[in-house]
């Protein structure tokens, strides 16, 4: 079982419509599954027409004040480091759950042992099985903060169904945080998505800086190639300077098309330029994961 | 007295930084004398947008804590990496090592090192810097070191900077362009604006994140405008909007090649494409927005 | 900032010195004299009752609080607001500062929805004001001073 990363710097650079083609057309002769690591707003399945069911909540630490207990000595409000509790004087300690980072300061130092470990929910697993290709989306609750951990959670979960499966693709959100690390580390291929634009190369540059410290293997794709005044330039001596083997995507009014009418363009239009490249990425990838041809 | 306008958007890739950076140019060239402040710090790409950096004229480094260990105090008992619920701990043949990637300095650790071996101390974050682009308009704006997030107090103080430099450029109008999401550092974002412009696109996530974004600003007594970008995407879909959402909506702006192209170029469209539909667009959608400022 | 049983009106709200780790605590102040209501407001420089009252009040730079008797001011205090450095919640660390200090009143533009949340619960009267308004001016409308 192969396990693939496809992480991008910025948001919109095309990465999951990249991803879900991967996983599309790999799915065509293997057994493939497909985690949507972008908890705060999931759109694998907007491209697989799917609608996937919650099969599993994630929770998150928060403490429980147990008033009979409680002294009011505001131990727990002095060691909040986010100020998420309050010491209402004289009646009780408030405790402001959106403010909590579930750090445990608070459970540690109260000296009448009044704060128990209770949790919220902080997200969900949800699951679609379409023949070869299964779906896991993880999907953080709206306005959650704790992302990072909504997104760890589901790797978790994920690594324990992995073997059933020939590859596993995760989709990974823009971004350098904990999460994104977790899928990193599990993978054997790191497939970062950029895209020609100044913000795209800032990304890159700041995503390789994340996977050299990790010395994983990876290779790049340069999405929407061809932008008028684009950096690609830059993006590949880069990109050969580091070593890092890169595709290309060729910026086409296809592409375009098939975002606006939901769909990847390799389904819309197989035959443009976009579709065929991303066709022979895959190739490449076959080779590369599973030494065929 | 300055007064500032708040471009956000409750979700992102909407197009709030193509908005607010339009829109500082419009007013620069209408002859006002305009501030840009960057709020999104994870996708600081509002000055790339006005031209990338001409000059930067400030800097300073943003600070958090971490948590370091004295060695020659710790015992190697492994309570520390037991207890760190991020783990930033790990157990290794020198004692415990600290993975300053994902140590948050809550000292969780510290409270439970029986020899009191932890301590906290100070760590750089990112940065927040003030520069002019090379559209002449000055941004304040910052970055974030690998593995860092956006919050509340790195906006403030990037707010901050921007009060600052707008006396020093006799600037009265402060455009910001929040982060994305409605959390903390979007709140930091329009505390005390004037006027909250809402970015959404035709699709059911974007809808909600506007209407909740309508609610903070209205909690906070802020005036709310609102923009519909991308919507030929789904044009059913943007009528839905548009009775859903409670806001006057100043106009609705096309998704389009050129404005990828101007984009990529590092360029306004009002620059690069001044004659297009959508700069025309956008040219009637900022002057409502300077009616409803009486300016 | 807290230590013991609560607030009952007696001593100055004693704490251990600072938040947990390098937060600067917000400043120590004496309770209300007998007899005299506390008022406090976000304002944007020191200038006594002079003060405009900030936009913002979790992250406003300086707090002022008024005690007030009979109509007639009996002190005026302006103090750095350490909350607003606080990486989160700093909204929350004033409306706690707030509670400890006695205060009854909050005269602001408007509130962050985590300290409208704090003064709510012990039922801290707040009076919203128009921006630009100038504490003294807001005290006399107010009806607090005469």
């Amino acid at each position: 079982m192969k396990i693939v990363a496809v992480g991008g710097g910025k948001g919109g650079t095309g990465k999951t419509a990249i991803a879900v083609s991967i996983a599309k057309m790999f799915a065509i002769k293997r057994k493939i599954l497909l985690v949507d690591l972008d908890v705060d707003n999931p759109c694998t399945y907007t491209l697989l027409s799917s609608k996937p069911e919650i099969i599993k909540e994630i929770y998150a630490f928060k403490p429980k004040i147990l008033e009979d207990k409680c002294k009011l000595c505001g131990k727990c409000v002095e060691y909040c480091p986010v100020h998420a509790l309050v010491l209402i004087p004289s009646k009780k300690i408030l405790f402001i759950k959106t403010l909590c980072e579930s750090c445990g300061n608070c459970m540690i130092v109260c000296p009448e042992g009044a704060i128990k470990e209770d949790k919220a929910v902080i997200g969900w697993i949800k699951e679609d099985k379409m023949d070869n290709l299964h779906l896991i989306v993880g999907e953080a609750k709206p306005g959650e903060r704790k992302t990072d951990e909504v997104m760890t959670e589901t790797i978790e979960y994920v690594e324990k169904i992995a073997e059933n499966y020939e590859l596993l693709i995760f989709d990974v959100p823009p971004g350098t945080g904990r999460g994104i690390y977790d899928a990193f580390k599990l993978a054997d291929l790191v497939v970062t998505v950029t895209e020609p634009t100044m913000l795209g190369f800032h990304d890159l540059k700041k995503l390789y800086s994340l996977i050299r410290s990790m010395n994983k293997k990876s290779i790049a794709i340069i999405n929407k190639y061809g932008l008028k005044g684009g950096v690609q330039d830059e993006q590949e001596e880069f990109l050969r300077n580091n070593r890092v083997q890169y595709e290309k995507i060729p910026y086409d009014e296809y592409m375009v098309k098939a975002y606006v009418s939901g769909e990847t363009v390799v389904e819309a239009y197989p035959d443009s330029p976009s579709a065929r490249s991303i066709k022979k990425i895959v190739k490449n990838l076959e080779k590369i994961m599973f030494r065929s041809a | 007295m300055n007064t500032e306008i708040v471009v956000a958007s409750g979700k992102g890739g909407t197009g709030k930084t193509f908005i607010s950076s339009n829109f500082s140019y419009f007013l620069n060239k209408k002859g006002f004398n305009v501030l840009a402040v960057d709020a999104d710090v994870e996708a600081p790409d509002l000055i790339l947008a006005l031209g990338d950096v001409k000059e930067i004229l400030y800097e300073e480094n943003f600070e958090g804590q971490v948590i370091d260990i004295d060695y020659s105090k710790c015992l190697r008992c492994g309570a520390c990496v037991e207890t760190c619920r991020f783990n930033a701990l790990s157990m290794s043949d020198e004692g415990p090592v600290v993975d300053y990637n994902f140590c948050e300095g809550f000292g969780t650790c510290a409270l439970v090192c029986p020899v009191q071996a932890i301590y906290l101390k100070p760590a750089k974050r990112g940065r927040i810097f003030a520069a002019i682009s090379n559209t002449g308009i000055p941004v304040v704006t910052g970055d974030l070191d690998i593995g860092e997030k956006n919050s509340g107090l790195l906006v403030y103080r990037i707010r901050e900077l921007a009060k600052e430099y707008s006396f020093k450029f006799n600037a009265r109008l402060i455009v910001i362009d929040a982060a994305p999401g409605i959390g903390c550092p979007v709140i930091s974002s329009l505390v005390g604006a004037r006027l909250l412009v809402i970015v959404v696109e035709p699709t059911p996530q974007s809808l909600k994140g506007a209407m909740r974004l309508k609610e903070l600003a209205d909690k906070l007594n802020i005036q709310s405008l609102a923009v519909i970008n991308k919507y030929n995407l789904n044009p059913s879909f943007t009528r839905t909007i548009v009775d859903a959402l409670n806001v006057e909506i100043l106009g609705k702006i096309g998704y389009d090649d050129k404005v990828v192209e101007s984009y990529t170029l590092m360029k306004p469209i009002l620059e690069t494409y001044p004659e297009s539909k959508i700069s025309s667009n956008l040219e009637t959608i900022f002057k409502r927005i300077l009616e409803r400022l009486s300016l | 900032m807290v230590t013991s049983m609560g607030w009952s009106g007696r001593g100055y709200g004693r704490g251990r010195g600072g938040m947990w780790g390098y937060q600067a605590p917000m400043p120590q102040i004496p309770p209300p004299p007998s007899g005299s209501i506390r008022i406090v407001a976000p304002v944007d420089f020191s200038n006594g009752l002079n003060s405009p009252i900030s936009m913002r009040t979790g992250r406003a730079p300086y707090i002022a609080v008024v005690d007030v008797s009979g109509g007639k001011i009996v002190n005026v205090n302006i103090v750095q607001n350490a909350a607003a450095m606080a990486p989160r919640g700093a909204g929350v660390q004033l409306g706690q500062w707030i509670l400890n200090i006695g205060a009854s009143i909050v005269i602001a533009v408007s509130l962050g929805p985590n300290i409208d949340m704090v003064l709510r619960q012990v039922g801290v009267r707040v009076e919203l004001v128009p921006p630009g308004t100038i504490l003294g001016d807001a005290l006399a409308k107010l009806g607090f001073v005469k």
